[in-house]
């Protein structure tokens, strides 16, 4: 009678337990519905990137279309001042295509005499910046300044998908909704009013390898270039990442052995409990 | 057998010979893998000093050229970055360890333990800080605005710590040398903290009236704290593949004192105390508060209660306090609308409340075994 009571009482407080943990489970899942929704902006989708997974690596062909389409489009507003022409060679470019693309550049120096001259680039330069401070870049710009580029991929929530969804998000204004002189309106953006215009157009640019040019091909190929321009250690950190977590098995195993052969005595004991002569339990009187 | 020399008796007894129960399971680990992780932090922390200069116009191109440049520099920042992670993980896990066991029975250790967990967080936030980027530069100006509800010498010291008034390069400079002093001092610390814990050896949950039925820390324990090494290559795998899924984007924006951030958050570790400070609308209250949240558990270590464990009960406070912590951390991230305005203080309430029940137990459960 007694345990039948004890039994029943268990069983009905592992169910209320189990409503109020299923309970707070789904207030907290509502909640985070909830904080997710809040912000002003609209939430980027979630894009399969060839570089996405833990073992995946660039794909390096897009970064270079990617670093064109960077040369070509947003070089003319955006620096990326971490960035040298000599992080290219053998990353995604021969030395001697490193070699040209900072020869093609016009770098601000000093000559010999102290005066101003613009010079070709060389690999040890950084990419320039098109403006002389942050200031002039702002006044060029109707008061934004254009944010340095190096470590966009990594500065923005949401990160190379928001990159892709902002630079294909442009289209026209709600009705209400006002758009001052050199601004658009694009919803991935906070508060929705950007002061960068629609950059990206279908043949826009000409790929050397001749992909086709298009918006969506040409947002995909900036945003990995990027990702790569913010992480050129990508590749490496995954292949090592592989390296130890095939290592991690027979490190454990060696581990596990090491210590149950220290213990085997410990826990292979036995207590024998037996009468000593002399020592005998007192009889019965 | 026995050495003549005293300092290797001293140490011999501690770490080779030390009594210990039978019963210490893989969560007594977790000191041994903070030991590990906090000499870790210290050698990559010491590779990163050598490239990083506390100036406000450099200090965030020194932290790109680490990671740009320096041969292996982004590894050694990776691992920094989340082996402080990494830290609070098994230093939360430690704690939660301890009320389990009640391991404020042991005083000295208890009181040591809670110092170090004070000097180190202090010493994360300041490395938050050194990155000077926007969480970094914003989240100092709020903390150490916080220091100026002390009476009297409240301005003064924050004036101190501003090196100026207000944050500035000055004040990178003054973290940057507290944040590589303050790990040296929670080094020594930590020794005294492994010394009281075993000058009496661990608690069990296992009664056992002497040592007649133990076995030695070494090898035994030794073996099992090697266990620690699969954690760390399993951290090291991690940290390579998710380097910065810890961290905030906010992270790789540069500090401008003309602009802040939409919403300041800290860092994970410290979102409880983040949601206590700011579900109290007052100040000085909210500092307190925030205090409190921390220095409540050294009450714990006033009591003299060697022997009476209510198991059960202290095991269901605790877990629920484990679930009120986990809630407020969640809640230190929301952003400060309703409901989250309710439920910031309603749970405080409730992990003060867990707390001092748990206290009062503690102190009240001797008198039933009277």
């Amino acid at each position: 009678m007694q345990r039948a009571v004890v039994q029943g009482s268990k069983r009905g407080l592992a169910a209320l337990a189990g409503v109020t943990a299923a309970s707070g489970m789904g207030l907290v899942y509502a909640l985070e519905n909830s904080v997710s929704a809040s912000g002003d902006n609209v939430h980027p989708y979630a894009l399969p990137w060839a570089h996405s997974g833990p073992f995946s690596s660039f794909d390096i062909a897009s970064v270079r279309r990617g670093y064109e389409v960077y040369k070509q489009v947003c070089a003319a507003c955006h620096s990326m001042k971490f960035l040298h022409y000599r992080h290219f060679v053998d990353t995604i470019m021969t030395e001697e295509e490193a070699k040209a693309e900072a020869a093609d550049a016009l770098i601000n120096d000093v000559d010999d005499k102290g005066a101003s001259i613009q010079r070709p680039g060389m690999l040890t330069d950084k990419l320039p910046n098109p403006y002389p401070n942050k200031k002039a870049a702002a006044a060029a710009n109707n008061g934004a300044a254009p944010p340095d580029l190096s470590l966009m991929a990594l500065a923005r929530h949401g990160g190379d998908d928001y990159v892709f969804s902002l630079l294909t998000g442009y289209l026209e204004a709600p009705a209400g909704v006002k758009v001052d002189d050199g601004k658009a309106y694009n919803p991935y953006f906070p508060g929705g009013i950007i002061s960068m215009p629609q950059q990206l157009f279908d043949e826009g640019i000409e790929y050397k390898d001749g992909t086709p040019a298009t918006m969506s091909q040409q947002a995909k190929d900036v945003s990995a270039f990027m990702h790569w321009a913010a992480e050129p250690f990508h590749d490496t950190r995954k292949k090592w990442a592989l390296k130890i977590a095939a290592l991690i098995p027979f490190v454990a195993v060696v581990l596990i052995y090491g210590k149950r052969h220290i213990w085997s005595f410990t826990k292979s004991q036995k207590f024998l409990f037996k009468t000593v002569k002399g020592r005998e339990p007192p009889k019965a009187q | 057998m026995k050495i003549n020399n005293s300092l290797l008796n001293f140490v011999n007894g501690m770490l080779v010979t030390l009594p210990s129960s039978k019963t210490l399971t893989l969560s007594w680990n977790f000191g041994s893998m903070l030991g590990m992780v906090l000499i870790f932090q210290i050698l990559t922390g010491t590779f990163l000093a050598f490239y990083y200069t506390p100036d406000s116009l450099m200090a965030f191109s020194t932290v790109q050229y680490i990671m740009y440049e320096v041969n292996f520099g982004w590894v050694f920042r990776i691992f920094h970055f989340n082996g402080a992670s990494l830290f609070f993980i098994f230093l939360y896990l430690h704690i939660f360890k301890g009320l389990f066991f009640m391991s404020y029975r042991l005083k000295k250790v208890w009181m040591s333990g809670l110092t170090i967990y004070l000097l180190v967080m202090m010493e994360a936030f300041m490395g938050y800080v050194l990155v000077w980027a926007q969480m970094s530069f914003w989240a100092a100006v709020v903390i150490t605005s916080l220091l100026s509800v002390i009476p009297i010498w409240g301005p003064t010291i924050v004036t101190w710590i501003w090196s100026g008034f207000g944050v500035t390069g000055a004040t990178l400079k003054f973290f940057f040398v507290l944040h590589f002093l303050l790990p040296w001092a929670i080094l020594v610390i930590v020794l005294g903290h492994l010394i009281f814990l075993h000058s009496t050896g661990s608690t069990s949950s296992l009664y056992c009236h002497g040592d007649y039925d133990k076995v030695c820390f070494s090898p035994e324990y030794l073996g099992k704290d090697a266990y620690n090494i699969v954690i760390w290559l399993l951290f090291i795998v991690l940290s390579l593949i998710y380097p910065f899924n810890l961290g905030d984007a906010e992270m790789f924006i540069e500090a401008d004192p003309m602009m802040s951030p939409v919403h300041i958050v800290p860092e994970w570790y410290f979102l409880f105390a983040y949601a206590i400070l700011r579900a109290i609308p007052n100040k000085v209250l909210g500092v307190i508060a925030l205090l409190m949240s921390i220095v409540t558990f050294y009450f714990f270590a006033l009591v003299n209660n060697y022997t009476s464990c209510l198991t059960k009960l202290n095991k269901f406070l605790v877990f629920m306090f484990i679930i009120s912590s986990t809630i407020l951390s969640w809640l230190g991230q929301c952003t400060v609308e309703d409901p989250f305005t309710i439920l910031s203080p309603l749970f405080s309430f409730i992990y003060f409340g867990l707390a001092y029940l748990m206290l009062f137990i503690f102190m009240s459960s001797k008198l039933l075994f009277k």
